[in-house]
């Protein structure tokens, strides 16, 4: 079994169901992202796991045993919280000490793992400083400090790096994914940005009104999106809807973009492609879809073509601008063909459910099925 | 030539304010202050002076000293009891998050809406001999209670004039205090009761020492009800005042009373603040 | 001191002491020029309900004079006529005071005279009410109040309030502690201005448990519930609480009745004297005096209005009539101060 299971975990707010029956299992060390926009459930799923929201049903089991039923106090979960909630009116290394403080462990005992801590954090310098002395950055490695100070079970991270400066976000997340792995710290994190959760996961929970969309590891996120809406929120993909008939998927306008791979069951169906996926080319015979180049802008490492198939829609384009996938550069009113390989490109079913690829090997099974 | 322009906008706008308050507050003030300096006359009222001698009449008179004590230790006592009932009222008004919330919040502002003098008439009624209480204790019980008259009605009916300040005082202030940092507590291990004695209490004393405070002032000042059911046997400051301007028409002696009572009523709660810790302070 | 008419116990009295406060009456009076405006200064409640419904609206609108109340309790009002006094043009054209704050403001000069030729109806006043400054309104002796279920024999003196039966059951407002003085100056000393036997004898009452009550209204009710047998009041009083529903009654002490006498004065600055003059003879008049016996149980202070009916019977004086003392205003307005002090911190404060 695993480290810590969460097992059909709901939570109804009066009509709205804020978390519809999240199962997830989580490995010892493991770092799990909880990712979504906001009001998805990430935060309150967390909360229940915490402790400081009742689930209306299921269970949370850490290491076989079933806590859900324990108050907040008493489950050994170290919370950050996304604006510190460091106690103002203790300094720096009381902070650390509180969580100390309330369990039985002699005075010198205390003091030299508060001094661990710090030292972690590199905040030994100002242990003696007030929170409100201190700059965004250096609250936030107060609040983990004294999260991590009471060893706990599972650390639990909400919108760690919401509140710090752009330039700062980058370089915490590092420290934080590092410091996590170093130590082994079973860690839950939320956040609503997904190329923080990207950057720092090693699996990520893909979550929407309440229910988990998609569980997985980056690439299998990206490449084999789950739904619609996971496509567009990892990376951005071409979202394009239309009717499957006969291997071709006739859009919106009557144009048709023959698909890369062969699907079974025609009907209602949406695709998804991701821009830097797709190559353009002068037109020629073989190719997914042809179209007329409606802009083209040069963004440094990439460039972008915004392609038109008809008045109305478009799809669009990325390429690197040097190095040997560069792209050729197609003038704006350009008539251009587009390609992409089988395995880049999804295709759902009327009710968003995937349609799988037949000439496709079969995928690799995914540990947690979300939803029924 | 910025900055300048910008105070000169600033002072104009808090200029009409600022002759409002001196024309209604401070000049009223000066004046009872040289009232207070004047000679009582039965027949001239008062005659223009400057002298001490209202100021030495109260504190070479043990009577006076009597009352001062009596209505310290009312406002004490209503204040350390509005403490007690107040606090848990409010802090569960604070962390309430249910519909009730509101509907509660108007029941404890709805009394100030009625005057303080209606209200302790109606607890005149219940306090009354064969009023409602004493009707309903000598039915259940057998036996009579005479409240009215007595120091104990004063501090109830105080009480229940006060009590409504102070939970919406708290209240505001534990509204303050980010409810964050109690689950900060609680998911470091801390139960319920000692997060708040180590957490939320030492961040609330300032401001439960402000609804102190202010709790103090009106019990300090308190008139219609030691009056209406503390009877004219029960002496405070504010009636003592009243007594004195009215009945015997002697303003100077009464200008000096106000001012003794606002000095002592001053000095205390200025003492009170120096007696919590320094970093707790507002 | 007074039976208020209306309770003392609002905080409007203090603001009221403000001189400044009578502006906005002033102002009022301006704009509302149609009749002719007068500023009446009296106390608020039944009694100046009773002012509009039996003086001012049947007799005093016709004769085209309409009042500005400037309401409040008398001290403030008699305090406010003396820091205007030296002033040209006052702020109050009529002051309802008693009889003694009369004589104080009188003493120091700020009133006019009131003679035949200002107000006719002054001839009809009865002998001994009217000063050269001061026009009687209405008039009621202090008597013993009793209960007439509990007490079988009614008491017939001062002395029969300090019976330790009474221990505990006797009582009357505060605010008459003064007339209460008098009273006891009159039992023991033969002369109601006789304030140190008047102290022998309140603080023996004081030892039988004297029960003190905030406000006049506040004193009838015990006799219904039981905590009071006897005390001192006004026959006004023990009209209005008989037609309440409280069992009490009056009884005549032997030594003589102090008289509560209330009536109006007229400032000598005053701004609109024609129009004070009006009103004070229509107050005068039988019809109006007869209104406030008939709903304040006031007794008329003119000879020609004739009492009939049950307010006749309420309000009548036994035969052979009483002894009726007219307070001495000169010695008690310098008494005062002194015996208030004395009151409070030897009575009030035991």
């Amino acid at each position: 079994m695993s480290y810590l299971r969460l097992d059909g975990l709901a939570r109804r707010y009066g009509e709205t169901l804020a978390v519809d029956r999240v199962t997830l299992d989580i490995e010892q060390g493991e770092m799990i992202v909880l990712l979504g926009p906001s009001g998805c459930g990430k935060t309150t799923t967390l909360r229940m796991i915490a402790g400081f929201v009742d689930a209306s049903a299921g269970r949370i089991v850490l290491e076989d045993r079933e806590i859900g039923q324990l108050p907040p106090h008493r489950r050994d979960m170290g919370m950050v919280f996304q604006n510190y909630a460091l106690f103002p009116h203790l300094a720096v290394a009381r902070n650390v000490a509180f969580g100390l403080e309330m369990r039985t462990m002699t005075r010198a005992e205390r003091e030299a793992r508060v001094a661990e801590m710090l030292r972690l954090v590199k905040l030994d310098h100002l242990a003696a400083r007030l929170p409100r002395q201190l700059s965004g950055g250096q609250q936030q490695r107060v609040a983990i400090a004294r999260a991590l100070a009471i060893h706990p079970k599972v650390l639990l991270l909400d919108e760690p790096l919401s509140n710090l400066d752009a330039e700062l976000r980058q370089d915490v997340a590092r420290e934080i994914r590092l410091l996590q792995r170093d130590r082994k710290l079973t860690t839950i994190m939320v956040t609503h940005d997904q190329q923080e959760a990207m950057a720092m996961a090693d699996r990520l929970v893909v979550m929407r009104d309440g229910r988990v969309q998609q569980v997985g590891r980056q690439e299998d996120l990206y490449e084999r999106p789950a739904t619609p809406f996971v496509a567009r929120f990892i990376g951005n993909s071409n979202i394009v809807s239309g009717t499957h008939t006969g291997g071709r998927l006739v859009v919106e306008g009557g144009s048709a973009i023959t698909l890369a791979g062969a699907y079974a069951g025609d009907g209602p169906a949406t695709l998804a492609v991701r821009p830097e996926r797709i190559t353009l080319a002068p037109p020629a015979g073989q190719a997914q879809a042809h179209g007329t180049v409606l802009l083209s802008s040069y963004m440094g490492a990439m460039v972008e073509h915004v392609v038109a198939l008809n008045p109305t829609t478009q799809i669009i384009a990325r390429a690197p601008s040097s190095g040997p996938a560069a792209t050729q550069r197609f003038a704006e009113g350009e008539s251009v063909s587009m390609m992409w390989p089988a395995s880049s490109e999804t295709l759902f079913d009327s009710s968003n459910h995937l349609v799988p690829n037949r000439t496709d090997a079969p995928r690799s099974n995914e540990r947690i099925s979300s939803h029924a | 030539m910025m900055k300048r322009s910008d105070t000169l906008a600033a002072s104009s706008f808090l200029g009409p304010a600022t002759c409002v308050v001196m024309l209604v507050l401070i000049a009223p003030l000066v004046l009872l202050a040289r009232y207070s300096l004047n000679r009582f006359d039965p027949t001239e009222l008062m005659i223009e002076a400057t002298t001490g001698a209202n100021y030495a009449r109260f504190f070479s008179e043990a009577f006076y000293w009597e009352v001062m004590r009596t209505t310290i230790q009312v406002a004490l006592l209503v204040t350390a009891l509005c403490l007690l009932l107040g606090l848990p009222l409010a802090w569960r008004l604070s962390r309430m998050t249910s519909r009730w919330k509101s509907p509660l919040l108007l029941l404890i502002i709805l009394p100030l809406f009625v005057s303080s003098t209606v209200r302790t008439v109606g607890w005149m009624i219940l306090f009354a001999k064969s009023g409602v209480m004493d009707t309903t204790a000598a039915t259940l019980f057998g036996r009579h209670i005479d409240l009215m008259f007595t120091p104990t009605a004063v501090v109830i009916g105080t009480l229940s004039v006060n009590l409504p300040f102070m939970v919406l005082t708290l209240q505001t202030v534990f509204d303050g205090i980010d409810h964050r940092l109690s689950e900060a507590a609680s998911g470091l291990g801390a139960p319920p009761a000692r997060a708040f004695l180590r957490i939320i209490w030492p961040l609330a004393l300032p401001g439960v020492g402000i609804a102190a405070i202010l709790c103090f002032i009106l019990g300090m000042n308190a008139y219609a009800t030691p009056v209406l059911l503390g009877g004219p046997r029960f002496q405070m400051m504010a009636p003592l005042l009243f007594w004195e301007f009215n009945t015997n028409s002697n303003w100077p002696f009464s200008a000096a009373l106000a001012f003794i009572l606002m000095g002592t009523t001053l000095l205390l709660t200025t003492l009170a603040n120096t007696v919590i810790p320094r970093r707790y302070r507002a | 001191m007074r039976d208020a008419p209306k309770s003392a116990l609002t905080r409007r009295g203090v603001l009221a002491g403000s001189t400044l406060l009578a502006a906005p009456a002033i102002l009022i009076g301006a704009k509302a020029k149609a009749a002719e405006t007068f500023i009446l200064g009296t106390w608020g409640g039944d009694y100046q309900r009773l002012q509009m419904e039996n003086i001012e609206m049947p007799i005093a609108r016709a004769q085209g004079i309409e009042s500005v109340i400037d309401a409040g309790d008398e001290a403030p009002r008699a305090a406010k006529i003396m820091a205007s006094r030296r002033l040209p043009r006052g702020q109050m054209d009529v002051a309802c005071v008693q009889a003694v704050q009369a004589y104080a403001l009188a003493e120091a000069g700020a009133l006019e005279e009131i003679t035949p030729a200002k107000v006719p109806n002054i001839v009809h006043c009865q002998d001994g009410l009217a000063t050269a400054t001061f026009v009687p309104h209405i008039w009621s002796p202090q008597i013993l109040s009793y209960s007439p279920e509990r007490v079988k024999t009614p008491p017939t003196s001062f002395e029969d309030l300090l019976d330790p039966k009474y221990k505990g059951r006797v009582g009357f407002p505060d605010a008459n502690f003064f007339y209460v003085m008098m009273a006891a100056g009159l039992f023991a000393g033969g002369s109601a201005s006789n304030f140190e036997k008047a102290k022998e004898i309140v603080s023996k009452l004081n030892t039988n448990e004297l029960r003190l009550y905030p406000s006049t209204d506040s004193a009838g009710p015990p006799f219904k519930t039981g905590e009071l047998d006897v005390g001192v009041m006004w026959l006004a009083r023990i009209a209005m609480w008989q037609n309440a529903g409280i069992p009490v009654a009056a009884s005549f002490p032997k030594e003589g009745c102090i008289l509560y006498v209330s009536g109006m004065v007229v400032p000598k600055n005053a701004p609109n004297k024609e129009a004070a003059f009006k009103y004070l003879n229509a107050m005068l008049e039988p019809a109006a005096q007869l209104g406030f016996a008939k709903n304040m149980g006031y007794l008329p202070t003119v000879t020609n209005a004739k009492l009939t009916g049950k307010v006749a019977e309420q309000l009548a004086l036994p035969t052979p009539p009483p002894k009726l003392v007219v307070p001495d205003a000169a010695v008690n307005s310098k008494a005062l101060p002194e015996i208030a002090d004395w009151w409070k911190k030897t009575i009030q404060h035991t």
